[in-house]
């Protein structure tokens, strides 16, 4: 669980400063101003919905360990209401903000969160998890076994 | 009432409703299958995740569109 955790957490920040540092430059330097900060406010939104999800099910999944009775949700809904902050804040200043951008960049953390976990297992890394403390049952290993004592 | 504004409403009833739906059956999934092996949350924990995105990427846009209708910025 922890490296898996870890390293998608650690992959996910450098994600997120690289994105604040590109667009802030754009902010800074080119004069479309709305149209980058439009996908600065989109793309945090989203990013951070992203985090909120690793951590929402990495707790419910320590509940259920733990044997805890009052089971732990998504928080879905504080997603959703984040959605509703950009857009009314696209709503509030529609000089400042461009609605086309934001709405784009909406896309962009769900998008990171899918490559970035496909390239991991892609990678090899989460097909056993005997490097995070367990086995999983059923391989041929158990079968091997069974024979030998057969 | 403008049809705008019933669009928009449509769009974030059933984005919502979906992401809904799909959010609760694969969360109820994940849940039994830490109960059932616990020591298997690490890649389930990778699997869900990547379903999750995919689950609500698309809600989300639609969530977005909905209100941005509903406000007449667009449309």
């Amino acid at each position: 669980m922890k490296p898996v955790m870890e390293w998608f957490s650690r992959v996910l920040l450098i994600v997120t400063v690289l994105y604040t540092c590109v667009f802030g430059l754009i902010w800074f330097l080119i004069p479309a101003r709305a149209l980058a900060s439009g996908f600065l406010l989109g793309g945090l939104i989203s990013l951070y919905n992203v985090f909120h999800l690793s951590f929402r099910l990495r707790m419910a999944g320590l509940r259920v360990q733990s044997g805890a009775r009052r089971q732990a949700g998504l928080h879905m809904t504080v997603r959703i209401l984040t959605i509703v902050f950009g857009a009314l804040m696209v709503y509030r200043f529609p000089t400042r903000i461009d609605y086309r951008s934001f709405v784009l960049s909406l896309l962009f953390g769900y998008l990171t969160l899918v490559t970035v976990m496909s390239y991991y297992y892609l990678k090899g890394n989460g097909m056993t998890s005997s490097d995070e403390g367990g086995e999983i049952h059923g391989t041929d290993s158990e079968s091997e076994i069974s024979r030998d004592d057969i | 009432m403008s049809l705008a504004v019933l669009a928009g409403g449509i769009m974030i009833a059933f984005g919502a409703l979906a992401a809904g739906i799909g959010n609760g059956v694969l969360f109820s999934s994940y849940l039994s299958g830490i109960a059932r092996q616990p020591e298997a949350q690490g890649t389930l924990f990778g699997q869900s995740m990547i379903a999750l995105g995919l689950v609500e990427a698309l809600p989300v846009i639609s969530i977005a569109f909905g209100i941005l209708v509903l406000f007449g910025i667009i449309g």
